[in-house]
């Protein structure tokens, strides 16, 4: 008796002081490990019931009926190796893992679970005692041969275990990673990854690690490891925790309300579950998940907090142009985990004898390691969002080659799917981001890369995923001696990046367009010149005349040198590896500086013009206006070759020869306007997108914009060469420095 | 027509209207910050002093003779010195009546403990000749040594009381002399506590030729001591820590660098309670172990002997490599145990505790190498006593406690009751060499989260976990 009280105090004291020495975490108070039927295992000896156990205080109906439903079939099966990649096999066809045992609370919330206890009791077909071989190694659970024992040195008299085997907690990055990839916390071990080793399932199909360790500090055989001075994992490194994002749904320190569902004037709704009825019914459905491959049974959309739901896109990206551009665009993992250092899983070949995978990354198949491995870069794929939008998002593919239906007797025919894995985890930031304009800008662009498949297999046909998942197959599918190979093409989805994007027949008729008005500039000089050499008009008499006002010299100049500028950073924005004068995005900044001024130069002038009233000389007199332009037209391709003289003198109000003023109006009126505006609709895709998309998107609006730079261009080169065709070659180019132009004196002026 | 002038004036005009828009409104690279180089000195190379020294030199003070000839002020400049004098101005100190003097010639440490009857030995290492006593003539600038600085030759070497040993060359020291170098200063920084990398911790003979993996400014930027710690009239910059009283010649990181270099905002904001040896400074002792624990109350057994375990006359030790500092709040100030001072006996005596907590705004968390001993005390008095240990009475020849506090105490005449013990005493060393290249700076998990722990945050005052539970809440009128 005397015993049994010392004892009771000496538990209630532990109960007491353990909360002070096991941190802030020993709140859980003490229970009974209870079995299927309710009885104390103490008593019973059997197999430990969870469900039962946990159920004393916890609903355990709720948790099971709210629970991310693939969490109970992967997390149960007892699947290793080969069987889970037949899994994935049957994953990438769309069939749904087939469901197992209820899960196991201890496997999240014991601080030191025994998973591969509890594995081996699943393998070695002992389901009912798989949660009780969790417990093993605790100093709750001895495991005798095929037999699992209580140890009664973990229990008090009353049979509830002591508080330090009762401390449940939340579960941290060690728990998730026994199934879901390469959680590594400590800081005094490298991070070593073997190849093969299936069981970290992100680590395997995406070449996902969770750790704070620098890359430089781990144990793998990395090319150019020392500079890789950033984290695998950079909320990792920052001490979040896989729950930090993938929280209970309905834990009240989380939990986010639908903004669908919440009246609009409210930002923050204060309603949620309190402590205690949340540690009753805690959701076991955990937000994230949503884009695992479609047709799994992991498919649930659930309210997680995403980047955005903690950074601030505009404050991060000060140096960004065309933010909301880009961010309507991209996904930001797509530019924030540029690279994958851990062996992740190209192809798997369950077809032929044995398995074979091909890892990606340079890591061999095989066990000698003779290379360096480089890890790979995802590939960007456009992906349906929620809202229906579509940005681009960083994806792994793997080829599982499998046995089609089975014939029996005959020869089985061999084929592959393809199946994307999306990437969410490895973010990194600073310098090891993708910042560099051109790295998606460019002809060779990240967005349009080409993604090994598989080694060729003859007779062997391939398929890509539907487009149903929500990952579009933007690409195409190629064969090559050395493989399969999918290259991405962005263009499809309707995406239109410049510096990458191009449609060639536009460039194709600007090209041509523009050769013939050299062929013609250079066929009608050679006649000119020839003409010239025949019949020297010497020692006509001249006189200078008056043209150009000074503004109207400020203001041509100024727009010929800011067309200028802006075709030849056009030409750099259009193909910044060809044109490489400047970076893309100096191009972009310039251009869009010189396309405001060529704006304002041309309010300018236009107000000049109107209230000068010189505006008057761009007008066409309507009578007999055709036949004054043929008579030009006659004289430029007759009249000039013999001599004549031209059909219109210059005068101070009549500057422009009929044929200017057409071309002229046709250049402000419809070219320059078109131009303007299919530019400010170009950059007005950051601003106003929805104005921009009803106006035919960036797919329609650049190619334009770019065809009728050409047409700018042919102009500028006949507009330069028709200067030369003044008294002499240079006496317009004077004309319009100086303002005075030298003219022949006509017969009747003498 | 136009003149020329006027036609450029127009040119001009066309192309400004388009120059300085593009200015104005393309973004502009902020300009560089502070470079650290600019507070780097460039140092002029020395004269060739060959042809200018011919001796014959048989004296140390002969030499310093030839050189007060061209360099009449340098011996005055150094006598000025801590260099020279081994003892501070006099300071008020808080909760002390009297100003104090301190210094190497009256401190008292965990080492060797005091060098009041013990000079010779400990005096080599002073900037002078002939320190053999209490009588020492602090006022002949024929005593100052300043080949011990400025000697390249490499064979200077001082013995006893700072007097060259017989194998030096003199003539060959004096026409080599030039701008001090490592080795002139780790001749005695390095070896502080009467070998190498016994004290410090930062400081030890790694750093005569050190690779960046010691320290990043030494190993990849080639640097001196002379870099950090310059000199105007012979009076060297920088502090020690255990003895200084004052900031004056504090050395600081934000001397060259900028408080908030970091690109990262979240470490920007560390730098209110974070010092940057902090992160900087994540393991001391990189390649060379150096002194933790040092039992003196184990001495005089005839138990085998190593430098690194036990020795008869200093009794046991314990070295570490790699050694994880131990931090602490620290406003630069820190308090000092002085002779006499009570002690309680039961506990720990700290003898010189870093000065600021969680409260003090001056303060930020610092990295510190935790010398802990067991040393000698009056039992009766309740003090520490500073034994005599060199000589022919002293306790390495005689291995007497009684005797070695005796002669010890006539010399710092501070009454011995005959009564001694030995008690617990902690010494700090801050740390600020060796600092990591950037590439090894802790990361966030060192000290935030489950892994490392490398901080105790109930010690140094928070309710826990900053990351978690708040950083420190200063008082504004602070």
């Amino acid at each position: 008796m005397r015993l049994e009280s010392f004892l009771r105090m000496a538990a209630l004291a532990l109960a007491l002081l353990l909360p002070a020495v096991v941190s802030g975490q020993a709140m859980h108070p003490v229970f009974s490990l209870l079995d299927e039927q309710g009885g104390n295992v103490l008593v019973t000896a059997r197999a430990v019931s969870a469900a039962k156990t946990c159920g004393q205080c916890h609903d355990s109906d709720y948790i099971a009926a709210h629970a991310t439903t693939g969490h109970a079939d992967q997390m149960n099966l007892a699947t290793h190796g080969i069987e889970r990649l037949e899994r994935a096999g049957r994953m990438n066809q769309g069939g749904a893992p087939s469901s197992a045992a209820a899960m196991n609370c201890f496997l999240c919330h014991l601080a030191s679970p025994n998973n591969e206890a509890r594995l081996a009791a699943l393998a070695g077909g002992q389901a009912e005692w798989s949660t009780t071989a969790t417990l093993e190694g605790s100093g709750m659970v001895l495991r005798v041969s095929d037999r699992w024992h209580y140890q009664r040195s973990a229990f008090s008299p009353q049979g509830t275990l002591l508080p330090h085997h009762a401390q449940m907690r939340d579960p941290e990055n060690h728990h998730c990673g026994f199934c879901h990839g390469h959680v590594h916390t400590r800081h005094d071990e490298p991070v070593l990854i073997a190849a093969g080793d299936i069981g970290p399932w992100s680590t395997f199909t995406t070449g996902q690690v969770i750790a704070p360790q620098k890359i430089s500090e781990s144990g793998l055989n990395l090319a150019g490891k020392e500079r890789l001075v950033r984290a695998w994992d950079v909320h990792a490194e920052r001490l979040l925790d896989c729950v930090s994002c993938h929280f209970s749904v309905n834990n009240p320190a989380h939990q986010q309300a639908d903004p669908a569902r919440q009246p609009g004037h409210l930002a923050y709704s204060p309603r949620r579950l309190d402590i205690r009825q949340y540690l009753h019914q805690p959701s076991h459905i955990l937000a994230g998940s949503a884009t695992l491959p479609a047709g799994s049974a992991l498919s649930v959309q659930t309210p997680m907090r995403r980047c955005e739901g903690c950074h601030d896109f505009d404050k991060a990206h000060p140096w960004l142009p065309f933010k909301a551009r880009h961010r309507s665009s991209l996904t930001c993992e797509t530019c924030h985990i540029p690279q994958l250092y851990a062996p992740a899983a190209a192809t798997i070949d369950l077809a032929g004898t044995g398995t074979h995978i091909v890892y990606r990354g340079g890591t061999p198949s095989g066990d000698v390691i003779h290379e360096l491995v480089s890890g790979y870069r995802p590939l960007i794929l456009p992906r349906r969002e929620t809202d229906g939008s579509l940005r681009l998002a960083p994806y792994n593919l793997i080829t599982t080659w499998t046995h089609g239906s089975t014939e029996t007797g005959k020869a089985r025919p061999v084929s592959a799917e393809v199946q994307p894995w999306a990437i969410h985890h490895n973010v990194t930031h600073g310098a090891f981001v993708v910042r560099d304009c051109q790295t998606c800008h460019d002809r060779h662009s990240m967005l349009s890369a080409t993604f090994f498949l598989s080694t060729p297999r003859s007779g062997g046909t391939i398929e890509l995923w539907p487009e149903s998942a929500g990952v579009l197959p933007a690409g195409e599918l190629v064969h090559q001696a050395e493989g399969f190979y999918f290259t991405a093409k962005p263009g499809t989805a309707g995406f239109y990046i410049l510096g990458h994007s191009s449609v060639p027949w536009v460039q194709w008729l600007g090209g041509v367009l523009l050769l013939l008005v050299l062929a013609g500039i250079a066929l009608h000089a050679f006649l000119r010149i020839r003409a010239h050499r025949h019949a020297e008009a010497d020692g006509e008499e001249t006189r200078l005349l008056y043209l150009y006002e000074p503004y109207e010299r400020y203001w041509h100049w100024l727009q010929a040198l800011l067309i200028i500028g802006l075709i030849l950073t056009g030409l750099t924005i259009h193909a910044p590896g060809r044109f490489a004068w400047m970076s893309f995005a100096a191009a972009v900044r310039v251009h869009n500086v010189l396309a405001a001024l060529l704006l304002f130069n041309a309010f300018l002038s236009l107000f000049y013009h109107f209230a000068s009233g010189k505006i008057k000389t761009y007008l066409p007199e309507p009578e007999g206006f055709f036949n004054q332009m043929f008579a030009q037209a006659g004289y430029y391709l007759s009249g000039i070759f013999k001599g004549e003289a031209h059909p219109f003198e210059k005068s101070q109000h009549k500057k422009l020869n009929p044929l200017q003023k057409i071309t002229y109006l046709v250049i402000l009126n419809i070219l320059l306007p078109l131009q303007i505006i299919t530019g400010l609709l170009i950059a007005g895709a950051q601003e106003w997108p929805a104005i921009s998309r009803q106006l035919g998107g960036l797919g329609f609006l650049v190619p334009f914009h770019s065809l009728l730079a050409w047409l700018f261009a042919a102009f500028l080169i006949l507009h330069i060469y028709l200067t030369t065709t003044g008294h002499t070659p240079l006496s317009s180019i004077k004309a319009m420095i100086t303002g005075w132009e030298k003219v022949p004196v006509h017969p009747e002026e003498k | 027509m136009l003149r020329k002038k006027t036609l450029w004036m127009g040119l001009a005009l066309v192309v400004g209207s388009i120059a300085l828009p593009l200015w104005l409104l393309l973004p502009h690279r902020a300009a560089p910050s502070s470079d650290p180089w600019d507070s780097v000195p460039v140092k002029k190379p020395g004269t060739d002093h060959t042809r200018l020294l011919n001796g014959p030199f048989t004296s140390g003070s002969e030499v310093t003779v030839a050189c007060l000839k061209c360099h009449p002020q340098a011996a005055r400049d150094i006598m000025r010195t801590s260099h020279w004098t081994w003892e501070s101005k006099p300071f008020r100190m808080a909760n002390r009546p009297e100003p104090v003097t301190l210094g190497k010639k009256n401190a008292i440490n965990n080492f060797c403990i005091g060098i009041q009857s013990n000079w010779p030995p400990c005096t080599a290492c002073h900037a002078g000749y002939g320190w053999h006593d209490a009588n020492f003539d602090f006022s002949n600038p024929e005593l100052v040594d300043c080949l011990v600085c400025h000697d390249r030759s490499g064979q200077y070497i001082k013995g006893d009381a700072g007097i060259p040993e017989k194998s030096v060359d003199l003539l060959a020291a004096a026409r080599s002399v030039g701008n001090p170098t490592r080795e002139n200063c780790g001749g005695c920084h390095f070896r502080g506590g009467g070998g190498n990398a016994v004290k410090h911790g930062d400081l030890d003979g790694s750093l005569y030729y050190p690779s960046e993996e010691i320290d990043v400014h030494m190993g990849r930027h080639k640097f001196v001591c002379t870099d950090c710690h310059q000199t105007t009239a012979h009076d060297i910059k920088g502090r020690s820590f255990c003895l200084s009283q004052d900031m004056a010649e504090q050395i600081r990181c934000t001397d060259c660098h900028q408080e908030t270099l970091h690109k990262d905002e979240r470490i920007n904001k560390h730098v209110n309670s974070v010092g940057c040896p902090t992160c900087h400074i994540p393991n001391v002792a990189v390649k060379q172990a150096t002194k933790v624990h040092w039992d003196w109350s184990q001495a005089g057994q005839d138990l085998p002997e190593d430098d690194h375990d036990y020795l008869k006359i200093k009794g046991r030790f314990v070295w570490e490599k790699n050694l994880v500092p131990e931090y602490r709040w620290y406003n630069c100030l820190s308090e000092h145990y002085l002779l006499g001072d009570k002690i309680d006996p039961s506990g720990v005596t700290e003898l010189n505790r870093p000065r600021g907590d969680i409260r003090d705004p001056k303060a930020r968390i610092m990295p510190f190498k935790i010398h802990r001993a067991k040393q000698i005390y009056d039992a009766t008095y309740h003090y520490l006593l500073q034994p005599n240990t060199v000589g022919p009475e002293g306790f390495w020849t005689k291995f007497d406690w009684d005797r070695a506090a005796r002669i010890g105490s006539e010399a710092t005449g501070l009454p011995y009751s005959g009564n001694y013990g030995f008690v617990r005493t902690d010494m700090y060393w801050t740390l600020t060499h060796m600092v990591a290249k950037k590439e090894k700076a802790l990361q966030c998990t060192s000290c935030h989260g489950d892994h490392e722990k490398r901080l105790d945050w109930i010690q140094l005052g928070y309710a826990g976990d900053p990351m978690t539970h708040g950083s420190r809440k200063l008082n504004a009128s602070n």
